[in-house]
């Protein structure tokens, strides 16, 4: 491959997604280095001024400061773009800076939001108490219900807004209904995709507008560092969201950049390696629990919709335990080899609480309007062999008299 | 099989090895046989797990060939390094054994015409056409 043919994409649309996720991106500099640079530079200097001048008036191609290009953010954006099969990408220091991004960009007083109520608790926190903040009307449905989506569409309705599977109670939305549904009425659809990824699940083949991310998840995937990401058409990264970004400042360091760049390589074996291993797991402990949330299970209610949007079932699954919270957290001390910690899509497999972490800061009524019980907790299923996890599941439940 | 292909990074390579070599029978490329078939049949006989990313082959028409073949690859890096997630490919006689002397590099069996392909966890079917495309620029 030459220097810049990970920019072509006359030659990267033609790959596969396996071949995108390694080389899609990648612009090599004149030292020829096989892995991709790392630009730590917040700024950029220039052989005159008005090379600079002509940079800044977009007479001249070339970068200008950080938070309006950095190289190795660059390669990153398209790789991520042309995983995700669209048009283009931007990249954000955080999950929540992709979802708060998404939205405030295309958002203004006066508009109305719809989104489902089973959300990540910071996801509802944007929708419950920021947007109204600016004036902007909020409704929250049951993202299962597709008549709700319908019902609840205003003349202002401007965005749709669901993630799934749903963070913790893995609904599901169907995603080609909810979609059309919003296209019909000028609608745009922003899906946060982070429980799936575009290696399991590409919201785009079903009408989705945008798509965004936490790539702390999944995409790095290894537990080092916080990413978010935002992709949809040319027209809305470039002249609806850029402009929003460019001037706040939500940006990736080059760093975090780099790593997910890295983490992004091993993205396709470790997603469909996890949702291996959260099958096998899943299954072994079905029978010990009060209630499984597992969308690769045929218990789950919407089995046949996950399956049917994603290509496995992704690492993380809920479970319910009927002895409330003073059980789960009994089960979670009681874990030997899994991890308590809040985050998912690592490599290591981790369990949470969410009523006392994720969703600390949603109401305990919404919680339960949600479906965030007290029993509940979540758990992401890592690259580590699937016997030992169910053994140490396994010790864990029959500690708790399971 | 390709779309079966979830394990990790060695097994996965291996994987797209055994891919590339049923891809490309031997009688299809004569000159590739030799190397291919030599190390394939050599690691089923011993049983081990897989055969790990790494082949080498020789082309007949000896270095000119086999620069070309290198020069003709859009893929895949001209890159003298191995064990990458990205597929490599480097003339072992005038890089990795450049320092060894010509009469030590015939005795060991590192030709002018051989190739050596470090494969990575790309899409099989991306690196075979790219191998296909170069094969076919060199009259292969």
């Amino acid at each position: 491959m030459k220097k810049t043919t990970g920019f072509d994409r006359s030659k990267t649309r033609q790959w596969h997604p396996a071949t995108q996720a390694i080389r899609g991106g990648t612009w090599r500099s004149e030292h020829g280095e096989t892995s991709e640079a790392l630009f730590l530079t917040s700024g950029y200097t220039y052989e005159s001024a008005e090379e600079v001048a002509a940079r800044f008036a977009g007479e001249e191609q070339g970068m200008t400061y950080s938070r309006l290009q950095n190289p190795t953010v660059a390669m990153l954006e398209e790789r991520i773009a042309l995983m995700e099969g669209a048009e283009a990408c931007r990249v954000q220091a955080t999950g929540m800076a992709a979802m708060t991004t998404a939205l405030l960009c295309q958002l203004s007083a006066g508009d109305h939001i719809v989104a489902a109520k089973a959300a990540f608790g910071s996801c509802r926190w944007l929708v419950d108490h920021l947007c109204p903040r600016f004036g902007i009307e909020t409704t929250v449905v049951d993202g299962r219900d597709n008549d709700a989506w319908e019902k609840a569409i205003k003349p202002n309705t401007k965005v749709f807004f669901f993630e799934t599977p749903a963070n913790p109670t893995m609904d599901i939305v169907d995603m080609k209904h909810v979609c059309e549904l919003a296209k019909a009425h000028g609608i745009t659809t922003v899906v946060d995709n982070a429980f799936a990824t575009s290696v399991l699940q590409r919201p785009m083949d079903f009408g989705a507008d945008v798509v965004a991310y936490s790539a702390t998840k999944l995409m790095e995937g290894q537990g080092r560092v916080l990413a978010g990401a935002v992709c949809g058409t040319g027209q809305f990264i470039n002249e609806v969201l850029l402009p929003f970004q460019r001037n706040t400042g939500p940006n990736l360091s080059p760093f975090n950049a780099w790593v997910v760049l890295k983490g992004l390589e091993t993205l396709d074996l470790r997603a469909r390696r996890q949702s291996e291993n959260a099958l096998a797991v899943g299954k072994a402990i079905e029978s010990r629990v009060a209630r499984m949330l597992h969308p690769g299970l045929a218990s789950h209610p919407q089995h046949n919709l996950a399956m049917s949007q994603m290509d496995a079932c992704g690492p993380i699954f809920s479970f319910v335990l009927d002895g409330g919270r003073e059980q789960a957290m009994a089960f979670l001390n009681a874990l030997e080899l899994v991890d308590i910690s809040n985050n998912i899509g690592d490599s290591r497999s981790l369990c949470c609480h969410p009523a006392s972490t994720t969703h600390y800061g949603v109401s305990a009524e919404v919680r339960a309007d949600m479906g965030v019980v007290e029993g509940m907790l979540r758990i992401n299923i890592g690259l580590e062999d699937p016997r030992d996890l169910i053994a140490d599941l396994d010790q864990a439940l029959t500690k708790v008299g399971l | 099989m390709i779309d079966s292909f979830f394990p990790f990074a060695a097994t996965t390579g291996s994987i797209t090895v055994r891919v590339a070599v049923s891809y490309l029978p031997e009688q299809s490329h004569p000159a590739l046989g030799r190397w291919f078939w030599a190390y394939h049949v050599r690691v089923e006989n011993h049983g081990e797990d897989a055969c790990g990313p790494i082949f080498s082959f020789v082309l007949d028409g000896g270095r000119e060939q086999a620069m070309a073949f290198l020069n003709a690859l859009e893929l895949v890096d001209i890159s003298n390094n191995i064990g990458d997630s990205r597929s490599l490919c480097c003339h072992p006689a005038s890089t990795t054994h450049y320092g060894v002397s010509a009469e030590v590099r015939a005795d060991m069996g590192v030709v002018e015409g051989m190739l050596r392909i470090n494969i990575g966890l790309e899409d099989p079917r991306d690196l075979i056409a790219d191998l296909d495309q170069a094969l076919t620029k060199v009259g292969l």
